[in-house]
Order: C-alpha cells, then structure tokens, then sequence
C-alpha cells in the first residue's frame, strides 16, 4: 500500500515537471527559435529539416543589424523618448498626486475628476486631431512630437493620489510646524515613503512608452527619429537572404526589456498589476 | 491711549478671542475665549467631536479661525505660518517620520531653521539625555515601543524651545499603566522646563489629575474653566457634572416644592422633591431661585455628598457595588417614573460603614447640599 | 474703529495665506492639466468635430459641412460594420484562450517544487517583448518561403498562412495570445498568491476532488481578477494595431480590417479625416461604455469589501 502511494505520487510530480516543461517550451519557443537563427546563416535558417541549435554560432548579424539596420540609431532614439517620457510622467503625477492629496485649492474635486476622466479617452481615439496639432506646431519628425503628448498621465496622477493619501495626515502638520512647505515635505518625507510606488509606476511607465507603436509611425518617417519598435517593421521587410539581420535585429529591439524584467521582477510585476490592484 | 487701551490677552501667553471655526454650517468651535497665562498648563478636555483638537490646530495655525483673533504672547497670529508661531505639538499618533533615524526625528524642526550641523547634534543629544532616549537615536520608529515614540515625540517638540507646546492627546495610544507613568512624567517635564502648554484630552480623569486649571468644551462651546477642584465642586452646568469627576454628579430631575425643610441650619422657603424623597436647599440657594419662576430643576450631588442613611428620606434599591481598593461605590436605582426604569445614583460608602446587600433595599440621604441646574439650558442656577 | 481696521488687516493676511495654498496647488497640477487640455481634450472635443465635416476628394478642396448625418452614413457602411465585426471577432479569438492559458499556466506553476521559479520566470517572460518584437517574430516564422511554422504546418510555399483568408485573423490573434500571455499569467499567479491556503485545505478536508476545488474555490476568488482582465483584454482588442500592421496590414483583403487599422487607413493612407473622426469617435463610445462599467464593478467590490 505504501509503496503504491510512493509511486504514485512519484509519478504525479513526473507528470506534473512533464506538464510544466511543455508548457515552458511552447511559450519560449518563439524566443528561442529566434535567438537560434540570430546565429545561423540565411541559408542555414531556410534549410530543411531546420537547425533547431546552432553548432556554430555566427554573430554578424548582430552588428549587422545594429549598423547597417539602423538598429543603433532606432534603440537610441527609443531610449531618448522612452526616459524623457518616464521621467515627465512620473513628475507630472507625483505633483498633481500631490496636490489632490494635500494642497487645498478651489475646485480641486472637478479638477481631479477630469484628470481621471482622460483615462477613459484611449489615444486611438485621439490620433487623427493630435497628429494635425502636432503638424501645426512644426513638430513633425522630432523628439518633441513623441515625448510632449505623453508628458501626463491620468492613471500615475490617480495612483500617487491614492498613495500620498496614505501618507497620514498628522506627519503633514508635524512638518508644518517644523517648518517645512510643501516642496519639501514632497521631497523629505511624501517622496522617500513611497518608493515602491514611484518604482512600480516607473516601470509602468517605461514599458508603455517603449511600446508605443501608432503614434511614433505617424508622427515620423526618417531614420533620425523613428523608435525601435517602428524600426523593427522596417527590418522586417528585409530580404529573405538577411533574415537573420531580422532575428538578430529583433533580439536587440527586445534586450532593454529583458534586462529590466531580470533586474526588477517584484517592481514590474506591481507596476503591471498596479490597475488591478488598485480597487 | 497706550496703557489702558491694552488688549485683554497682551499678558497671556496665548489669547483666544471671540473664536469661531466652522465648516459650512457646522460651527466645530463657536465664539470661544480664553487665556492661558505664560508657564501653565491647561488641561482643554471634552467628549470626541467637541471642538478641543480644532482649538489646538488654530492656535497652532494649521486652521484659521472664521472669526475671532488667537494671540501667542500678546501678538495677533492670524494669517500668519504655522512656522512662524514658534509653537510646537505633540500628536496622538505621535506623528514621527517612519524613514527617519530617532536622531534625524528630533533635529528635523532644526534643519528646517538651518541650524548649524554641531549645534544641532549638541541639542539633539541633550534633548535625548533628558528624557531618557539617548540610547535609541540610530533606530527607526518602527524599532521602538509607544511609550519611547512618545518620548521622541516629544524630544522633537522640545528641541527648538518653542513658546509654547500644544499637546493632542499625547497618551491615549499606550496602555493603562504607562499612561499614568506619562501623565507625572509630563508634569514634572513642564514644571522643569516653565513653558506654556495647552493639552488636550478627552480623559477628564486625565485632566482633573494634569491640569492647574482645566478648560471643558462641548459642541465647540467652552462649559467652564476652573481649577479641578473648583470644577468638581461647583460645576458651571449640567454637562460639565456630568462630565467630570469619578464618578461623575449624579444629575436627577427634582421639583421643587413649597415648605421647609429643617436639617441643621438649612431651610426657608422651598425644598426639593427627588423621586419621594426630600432634600433641603439652602438659604443662598433660596435666594437664587426666588427670582426665578421654577417648578422643576436638575439636582445634581456628588456620590461622596449621598450616603446610605436609615434616616433619609430617598428609596432606592442597591443594584450593584463596586470597590477600589479602599473605596467603594453603590449604585443604586431610584424608585421607577411612569414606565421607564429608574435611574442610577452613585453612593460612597464611607470607610468604616457597612456595605449594602446587591438587591436591598435603602434609603439615601445627603450630607451637602445639591448643585442646581436649569433643567432646560443646563446652567448652573446658584451662580 | 481701529478695530475694524485691524479685522480687515487679520482677513486680508488669512486670505493671503489661502490665495497661496491655491496658487501652489495649481501651480502643481499646472503641467498635467495643460497637457491633458491640448492632447485630450480638445482633439476629443475637435474628432467630434471633424466628424460633422465631409472630406472632399481633392486634397486642395476645403471640406464641406454636412452635419450628422456623416455619422449615420459612417457607421451604417459596411466597411465600418465590417471592421467592427472584426474587432469583435479578434477580441473572442484572443480572450477567452488567452485568459484560460493564463489560468492554466499560473494553476501549473502555482505549487511546491523544486526549480519552479524558472518556470515561472519563462512563462512571464512574454512580457518583455512588444508587440512589435513578437509580431516580427512570428512574422518570419510564418514566411511562407523561410517560415518553421509555415513548413511544420504544412504550408510551406504558395501565398502563406497570413494571406490566406481564412487563416490571417485567427494567426494574428494567436500571435496576440502569446504575447499577451506573459502579462495574463502575472496577473493570474498574483491572484492565485492571495487566496488563503487555509481556503483550499478546508475543501481539501471537506473531500473536494481537485477539479471541485478549482471550479468551487479558485475560480470563484480570481473572478474579480478574471473580469480585469476581461476588461484589459476588450480595450487592447480595440487598441491592436501592431500587429496587424506588421502581420497584414489589414489583408489579404480586408479579412483583418479591424476598427483602430480602419481610421488609420483612412486618415494617413486615404486621407478622409471626416471619416477617421467618426470612426474615432464610435472606438470611443465603445471603450467609454467598458470603462464605465469596469469602474462601477470596481466601485462595489470597494463597497462589499469594506
């Protein structure tokens, strides 16, 4: 009997690892495959059957792609827009957070419901007229005209909200008779109590704006301005005989996320749950 | 012109006059005056909700009054920033910052005023010397017990010798026993250091034992500022007797009936009627009321003023006694009005007397006289 | 009178005090409201607009007013009813697989075992590829000439999977689910992580079967977490247009013309901005009315919690 149960339970786990790993291969093998054929020749990749690893590694292509795929100018062009728009987003919301939270001043109630209702105006709806006004201003083909649309955000302004409401009303008085205003009552205590929170919008932030695919393809067209993910359907029109410029050129596109999800899985995980949490 | 034109609250350290807070029509503090003489320390105590953490943070300057002018030692304040006051306060939960070191806590007001790095460490270490922290400075909030966060609480009030300190219910978040360790620790501390305080509280035990004077309000009214013993003795209305002292008057209707009364030097006139039994009122007490056109009042007698007594003239019946340590209290039910119950009179037993049975029967007589209240405003009739 | 005087003087310096408060407040909510009245706002209030003008065919012509009834001509076309219809069709290809994968993968990794944490690490690991990233990537495996897929699917040669009409919207929701799926899996793994073990273990007492647990534990307590992601999953159906753009840019033959790649084709290849402001308008309509009804079930979970 005993040793039925062992056994049994014996090959539930092996089951159980079995399950697991399918799965595991299923979903990485989009990714693997393309790594794989990052490092094979054009025609290595086209061969029958295929090489599903790469006995000799070739790495060309990734230079190849950096340079003559523009892959370099598109990841710095990404990462220029990408952080100013971070940085933008997470000021622009810690102060109004702040100052829905703390600061007392006439209308603040209709003028915070309207900063949440610009949540529910998707930017899709948006593209047609937005793209004229950024025409009009000149801006067309410039950094201006991806990061300054993006410089607020309704959902960071809610959510530092949310969170300096925490923060209890006591520590403001206590600040107040110590002597300090708002600035820096944000900056000494508002700010350094709520790290998690400027952590998990960050990335929130970063994530979206790396993203962002409709808005940079209408607003540029040339090399000097366009992002990596515009970048990318470039690189995929590319001849069949540079398809592993394509691989390797993905690859690149996708490593800055990569290294963040390694590097800050609790606070990507917060910042990607954060709209679910956060009724 | 300048010496007689004075201000009634130039001499004191802080002058509430004429003061009204309200929040739309809700008045949370209405039309209070009141003078808190430089060095003293006043108890403001009264029910949740009455007006007494409002007047603290007006003086204090994070509210502005709707009307009326708070003085800190005889110069207007009103409009002005709380930093400017130069008063500092001691909250209820005790609002230290939880990402700062014990020792950033307390120098923290002196950075704000740019104090110099080695006077600052110079006060921050005396401050903890004195009250008994010193060896607690590199820890966090988190890492400490309430009774030593209400330590660095106020070691931050302390350290910028403000004029004044204003105190939300500084004690109420530790445990019993601490709470009465505080309370002498505090008295002593201001004693020691001569600076005003205005404390606030909703524990009138607290405030009876703390205060040299106590300020009762109520609804955002002030009921009477006296001495603790003053307050006990001759309550200003029917609210502060009830409100204070342990346990609190007992406050009954009574009629007042014509005839004397004769026990001792006590009668003329009228006498009360309290449930079937008899209480004399005297002459001064007589006079008061003459003028006025009054069938009923509120009787209110300290439970040390009734006592069991064959010869009174008061029924009730012994619901329950209780003893502390030497003291103990019975209380009992009067006789039943129409179909309510009751109600419940506090009596001392004396020490040596005999303690009454649970369910016996008794009868209660007083040995001073009643207070008197308007039944209908509750103000005190023998002024 | 010095008193009056001295009253206005101690009003004048409280309201002084007050103007200040305001004027930091906002002073502070300045950039993002302005941003939100340039950016949101008015090309909200300027759509609607457009949408009451019809564009002409010559780009040098001005456009005509012709009122509402650009709308009613809009959305009663079979092109836009077309495109709906499709955005429809992709958000029930992709949600419900893409929710119950979720579920699954996060039940299969959601135990004690050794090394499990690489499993889970490879199962959210989707979510640091945009939709660019997978979409290039599938893009090339379903090259007819080169693509592995195409050749283990049988379909090597000829026109390929994402010019077959049958197949295009269905590959590129499967494209969608994958590379959604490290986010749904996150989500479900976080929800799973907050039901009390005590929970389980009390059904387990009961005699429950590990199915019953599911369907009468689990299930129930993700469902707040499950309608999120429902919710999450309608909006993206009606925002996917990398995908399509670089999968097949609405082909072959319009068979993934969904709503967002309409207005854009519209707009910036066809150049009717009458038209793309009323079809923005409707995407809208449409993700409003989800919103609202997001936030009023967020609102009584709020309620019932509490």
């Amino acid at each position: 009997m005993r040793a039925a149960g062992t056994t049994g339970r014996l090959a539930r786990k092996g089951a159980r690892y079995l399950l697991l790993t399918g799965a595991a291969i299923i979903v990485a093998f989009p990714i693997y495959i393309t790594i794989v054929n990052a490092l094979l020749t054009p025609q290595q990749i086209a061969a029958r059957p295929p090489t599903l690893f790469p006995l000799h590694p070739l790495w060309g292509s990734f230079s190849q792609a950096f340079g003559q795929a523009h892959l370099g100018i598109y990841l710095r062009n990404s990462a220029i827009m990408t952080v100013a728009i971070t940085a933008a987003q997470l000021l622009t919301s810690v102060m109004a957070g702040y100052a829905f939270a703390f600061v007392r001043f006439p209308f603040r109630r209709a003028v915070f419901i309207l900063c949440l209702a610009t949540m529910m105006v998707p930017a899709e709806a948006t593209i047609v007229p937005n793209r004229q006004t950024i025409v009009s201003f000149g801006w067309f083909n410039t950094f201006a005209a991806l990061i300054v649309p993006f410089v607020a955000s309704g959902i960071g302004t809610f959510l530092f909200r949310q969170a300096f409401l925490g923060v209890p009303r006591e520590l403001r008085d206590a600040a107040t008779l110590d002597g300090y205003g708002h600035l820096r009552f944000l900056v000494r205590i508002v700010l350094p109590l709520n790290r998690p929170m400027l952590a998990a919008f960050g990335i929130y932030s970063f994530l979206g704006a790396w993203n962002q695919y409709l808005w940079p393809l209408i607003v540029t067209d040339t090399t000097s301005t366009r992002t990596v993910q515009i970048g990318l359907k470039q690189l995929s029109a590319l001849n069949v005989d540079q398809s592993n410029v394509i691989f390797a050129g993905t690859l690149l596109a996708a490593l800055p996320i990569f290294v963040l999800l390694f590097a800050f899985q609790k606070q990507l995980v917060r910042g990607l749950t954060a709209g679910a949490l956060k009724g | 012109m300048d010496g007689g034109d004075r201000p009634p609250g130039a001499a004191s350290a802080i002058s509430l006059e004429g003061i009204t807070k309200s929040y739309g029509e809700v008045a949370a503090v209405d039309d209070l005056s009141l003078q808190i003489d430089p060095g003293e320390l006043l108890v403001l105590v009264g029910p949740s909700g009455c007006g007494k953490s409002t007047v603290l943070r007006l003086i204090a300057g994070l509210d502005e009054p709707t009307a009326g002018t708070v003085r800190i030692a005889g110069e207007v304040v009103n409009g002005i920033d709380p930093k400017d006051r130069d008063v500092a306060m001691v909250f209820q939960s005790y609002a230290l910052y939880p990402h700062m070191t014990v020792a950033r806590n307390i120098e923290f007001p002196l950075r704000a005023r740019r104090v110099p790095k080695a006077e600052r460490e110079r006060s921050v270490a005396g401050v903890a010397r004195n009250l008994q922290i010193d060896h607690l400075l590199k820890r966090k909030p988190a890492a400490l017990s309430g009774g030593q966060r209400q330590r660095v609480a106020l070691a931050r009030a302390i350290v910028r010798r403000p004029r004044a300190f204003l105190m939300d219910e500084p004690l109420s978040n530790l445990d019993a026993q601490l709470r009465i360790e505080m309370r002498a620790a505090l008295v002593e501390l201001q004693a020691r250091l001569g600076t005003t305080v205005v404390y606030v509280t909703h524990d009138q035990v607290e405030a009876v034992t703390m205060g040299r004077r106590i300020a009762i309000l109520d609804s955002g009214r002030l009921q009477q500022v006296a001495t603790p013993a003053e307050v006990q003795a001759r309550p200003a209305n029917a609210f502060v007797a009830a409100f204070i002292g342990s346990p609190p008057m007992n406050v009954m209707p009574a009629t007042l009936e014509p005839g004397e009364v004769t026990t001792g030097t006590q009668n003329a006139g009228r006498h009360l009627a309290v449930a079937g039994g008899v209480l004399p009122l005297t002459g001064a007490q007589q006079a008061a009321l003459g003028a006025r056109d009054l069938t009923t009042v509120l009787a209110g007698i300290r439970a040390e003023d009734l006592q069991v007594d064959p010869e009174g003239s008061v029924r009730a019946t012994v619901s329950f006694v209780e003893s502390f340590g030497a003291e103990r209290i019975a209380a009992c039910r009067l006789p039943a009005t129409g179909a309510a119950d009751g109600q419940l009179v506090m009596v001392r037993i004396s020490a040596g007397a005999r303690a009454p049975r649970t369910g016996e029967a008794v009868t209660l007589g007083a040995h001073a006289p009643a207070s008197l209240f308007d039944p209908a405003s509750g103000a005190r009739l023998d002024a | 009178m010095p008193d009056r005087r001295r009253r206005t003087v101690l009003g004048r310096r409280a309201s002084r005090r007050a103007l200040r408060e305001a004027a930091t407040g906002y002073l502070l909510v300045l950039p993002a409201l302005a941003t939100f009245a340039v950016f949101v706002f008015y090309p909200l209030g300027r759509a609607i607009w457009l949408g009451l003008y019809r564009t002409s065919v010559s780009p040098n012509l001005p456009s005509t007013y012709v009122g509402p009834s650009q709308y009613a001509s809009v959305v009663s076309s079979s092109a836009f009813l077309g495109s709906l219809w499709r955005t429809i069709l992709f958000a029930v290809f992709t949600m419900p697989a893409g929710i119950a994968l979720g579920i699954a993968l996060a039940m299969l990794a959601h135990q004690r075992l050794r090394g499990i944490q690489v499993f889970r690490t490879v199962f959210s690991s989707t979510v640091a590829t945009s939709t660019a990233v997978a979409s290039v990537i599938f893009f090339t495996l379903l090259d007819p000439q080169i693509g592995l897929l195409s050749y283990w699917l049988g379909k090597k040669g000829g026109a390929g999977i994402l010019s077959d009409p049958t197949f295009a919207l269905p590959a590129v929701s499967v494209v969608s689910i994958w590379q959604n799926i490290g986010f749904t899996f996150i989500l479900m793994s976080a929800a799973l992580q907050a039901i009390p073990d005590t929970l389980l273990d009390a059904a387990r007492l009961d005699g429950a079967s590990s199915w019953h647990r599911f369907r009468s534990v689990t299930l129930p307590l993700l469902s707040p977490t499950v309608f999120f992601a429902i919710v999450v999953g309608i909006i993206g159906s009606f925002q996917a247009f990398g995908q399509i753009d670089i999968l097949t840019q609405g082909g072959p033959n319009n068979h993934t013309m969904v709503l967002i790649y309409y207005i854009y084709q519209s707009a910036f290849v066809n150049n009717d901005y009458g038209l793309a402001a009323v079809a923005s308008v409707v995407l809208f309509a449409i993700l409003l009315v989800v919103t609202l009804v997001q936030f009023r079930f967020v609102e009584r979970r709020v309620f019932y919690a509490t």
